[in-house]
């Protein structure tokens, strides 16, 4: 262990703080009367705003006709959008309503299936997810988005060869764009990322400008080509600056990079996103700006707790980085990495495991995914770098 | 302490068998479904004796879903708007909340309104007046709000008797609860935390040897430097039920300023200290370097261990609402696990105390053995790396 004097005095800093920020007990602020009546209290979503009347209108009519797949489904794809814009899991449930008719439906119809597959992946159950898609699939197996979608979750979950095998059932259908969609990430997940990085580039879709260029960036990142990457994320978030997805991607990488400046501005007004909370307060606190840090920090503290009152657990993801890094503890870490490993296994997934081991100098806990990442063949710099921590030749 | 109502040691060894087995029972839950925050409301009730209070938290988004709360539609919603849609919004809740107290049915009134704030925004804080005026001893709830729109919205019922907080969870599919004001799952939230507890002090191995370094020198007496044992079981048992008491006391007082978080500790400088408290008392019964007694000695380094046992509390994950039960049954547990040690440990000593077994290799090397176990344990803890796997 090399003894390092600014992390010994940031601890320092850590418990000092800790005890003068007395009672932060985890729950709300004691109710009060605003003091003026333009006062603001909530900022609301912005597409609930501009949608009131269109959604009002289509749960009207939905209310006298629960069954009218069409109207569902419209209503919905609305609120998923809107779910997805403000990263507020709230219009998920919502979206949930809509389609409640047919939530525990055997055989919805193809449109229901596929929200009702949203859903539940929005929800981190991606098992349930891809049983519903393939269910549809084994009906209707001209259903390309259905097959994207499968074809996307089995790459989360880790199933290499199911994915492959689906890309083989979507290849019947000579959709080039379609099969590129879906082929790519897996290609860049199993050791053929220059390929798929090559692809990308002569893929000829205007209408995934933003989805190319982000997905270059997330390859060049890997591969380390770093500038190349920056530049990707820059023109994806030129061409889709509203996606809270791809800032948390961008800000992720600047992390990577030692750039927390502008990490704080551009998630600025997102603290409603677990994620970006998380990473504003590792920013912040990399910045040295510790009352914001810990400010950030508390509010995350609270968000996980509340999240738990209501019977949930926070996403495995997003808690193991919150100890590790915000929190000293890299032992709980691990296990929240691990357990959430079981769950879902992109390169984050991966390397939350990873960096916990390392942090806790537990080798052995860490050799599963490690043996796991070799086999798939994955390319990534930042994986490489751990792996040769954990298993030093 | 009850020890002191224990009246003979094989009563405690009755206890220590029981308390292992349930300690060998215990099954731990895996981890239920992951989820980000979605929308929830919160219900308060304090149901103290002489009056009936009742706070309902709702998420100013999902009253603008429900009724819209932005008049002027600009995307903020101020205090103003809200206070012009008390009514509505009065009207809509309380259609979508039942409540009996003792079987009797229960009307509300919303007195005030009031604004707070959760991590996931702002908060209209509905107080409501009960129709029936004194506490219950039976509740019982039926909630329908919002889940007709969204099934995934949940109300949290905290509830709040003598100081004691329960919660419970109300879903589309269990929309009705009932509850006692001294209830039942108080009684096994406050179970489940001592097994807990008691499952610490069980796989605890650091714990474990620090008492049994205490109570070594238990059943001896020092005179003119050498041991000699004791001649009645008595001052044995007072010697230990003083060691047992304090060092309870000591841990209780850090347990408690860890898990409200007036005192935080990294955990590392803590498990490093523990580790090295092993060593100081374990050397003590050698050389005794520490010139005072035992007692005191398990009060000092109590204190440490108290920051180790709520580092393992907090891991539990624990939500603030049920932080007072949790804390206290973590406490008996810990305690039960401690007897059960002693129950076992106290009258084998006893019975051979007066061999030179017992003060040679007993005491004395059982006291190197735990140095040198400490000693890794401190390597590792301060190294930051494992040489033994427990």
């Amino acid at each position: 262990m090399e003894p390092n004097f600014t992390s010994l005095l940031r601890q320092l800093f850590q418990i000092m703080t800790v005890m003068i920020s007395i009672g932060n007990s985890g729950f709300a602020q004691e109710p009060y009367t605003p003091e003026r009546d333009d006062q603001v209290l909530q900022q609301l979503p912005k597409t609930l705003s501009l949608n009131r009347d269109r959604m009002a209108s289509i749960r009207e009519k939905l209310s006298v006709d629960p069954t009218n797949a069409a109207l569902a489904s419209a209503a919905a794809a609305g609120y998923i959008k809107m779910g997805n814009d403000e990263s507020d899991p709230r219009f998920y449930g919502y979206a949930q309503s809509a389609i409640e008719y047919w939530w525990n439906a055997e055989l919805p119809p193809a449109n229901i299936a596929k929200i009702r597959a949203k859903l539940k992946e929005k929800d981190h159950k991606y098992k349930d997810a891809i049983a519903d898609l393939v269910a549809l699939l084994d009906r209707q197996p001209d259903d390309t988005q259905a097959w994207i979608e499968v074809i996307n979750l089995h790459r989360v979950v880790g199933d290499y060869d199911a994915a492959r095998q689906s890309i083989a059932r979507l290849e019947k259908l000579e959709d080039e764009k379609a099969i590129a969609v879906a082929s790519i990430p897996l290609m860049a997940a199993t050791g053929k990322a220059n390929q798929a990085y090559e692809t990308l580039a002569t893929l000829d879709a205007p209408d995934l400008a933003s989805w190319i260029a982000a997905t270059q960036g997330d390859i060049a990142a890997s591969l380390g080509r770093f500038e190349a990457a920056d530049k990707h994320y820059r023109e994806a978030l030129m061409l889709n600056s509203g996606s809270i997805h791809l800032k948390r991607t961008y800000a992720d990488f600047l992390l990577d990079h030692r750039r927390p400046a502008p990490v704080l501005q551009l998630l600025a007004n997102h603290e409603n996103d677990n994620g970006c909370l998380l990473l504003m307060a590792i920013a912040a606190h990399r910045l040295g700006k510790e009352q914001l840090a810990w400010k950030l920090k508390s509010k995350l503290f609270v968000r996980f707790d509340e999240i738990r009152l209501r019977g949930s657990q926070p996403h495995g993801r997003f808690e193991s980085r919150y100890e590790l890094e915000l929190n000293n503890d890299p032992k709980k870490a691990l296990v929240i990495a691990l357990e959430n490993w079981k769950i879902q296994r992109e390169v984050r997934d991966a390397r939350a495991v990873l960096e916990s081991a390392v942090a806790s100098k537990n080798l052995s806990a860490a050799q599963p995914t490690i043996k796991f990442i070799k086999k798939s063949g994955h390319e990534d710099i930042a994986l490489a770098q751990l792996i040769s921590t954990l298993n030093p030749q | 302490m009850k020890a002191t109502t224990l009246a003979s040691h094989r009563r405690i060894l009755i206890i220590a068998i029981v308390v292992a087995f349930a300690a060998i029972s215990l099954t731990f839950s895996s981890r239920p479904a992951l989820a980000h925050k979605a929308s929830d409301s919160y219900l308060k009730i304090r149901g103290d004796q002489s009056e009936l209070g009742v706070q309902w938290h709702i998420a100013i988004k999902d009253l603008e879903l429900l009724i819209g709360v932005d008049s002027n539609r600009d995307g903020d919603v101020t205090w103003g708007e809200l206070k012009a849609k008390q009514t509505e919004i009065a009207a809509h809740a309380l259609s979508h909340l039942k409540m009996w107290l003792d079987e009797r049915p229960c009307e509300f009134e919303v007195t005030e309104m009031l604004f707070t704030e959760h991590s996931d925004g702002g908060y209209a804080v509905l107080n409501l007046s009960p129709s029936v005026s004194s506490a219950a001893e039976a509740f019982k709830i039926e909630y329908s709000f919002l889940f007709d729109v969204d099934p995934t919205h949940r109300g949290l019922v905290l509830f709040e008797a003598n100081e004691v907080p329960a919660t419970y969870v109300l879903s589309p599919t269990q929309s009705t609860i009932e509850f006692n004001a001294g209830d039942a799952s108080l009684w096994s939230a406050l179970v489940d935390y001592t097994k807990e507890g008691v499952w610490h002090i069980w796989i605890g191995f650091d714990h474990i040897l620090f008492l049994i370094s205490l109570l070594l020198p238990a059943v001896l007496i020092r005179k003119s430097n050498q041991w000699q044992p004791v001649d009645r079981f008595k001052p044995a048992f007072r010697s230990v039920l003083k060691i047992v008491t304090v060092f309870t006391i000591a841990h209780s007082i850090t347990l408690w300023l860890a898990v409200m978080q007036y005192v935080t500790l990294p955990s590392r400088l803590v498990e490093s200290a523990i580790a090295f408290s092993i060593i100081v008392t374990a050397f003590n019964n050698l050389f005794p370097l520490l010139k005072i007694p035992g007692w005191a000695i398990a009060f000092v380094f109590g204190l440490i261990h108290g920051f180790g046992f709520a580092n393992v509390l907090l891991d539990l994950g624990l939500s603030s609402m049920t932080l007072g039960i949790s804390l206290f049954g973590f406490n008996i547990g810990v305690e039960l696990g401690q007897l059960a040690i002693v129950a076992v440990f106290l009258p084998l000593a006893f019975m051979i105390r007066k061999t030179k077994f017992y003060e040679l290799a007993v005491l004395k090397l059982g006291s190197i053995l735990i140095a040198c176990i400490a000693a890794i344990w401190l390597l590792e803890r301060v190294g930051n790396f494992e040489i033994i796997g427990f």
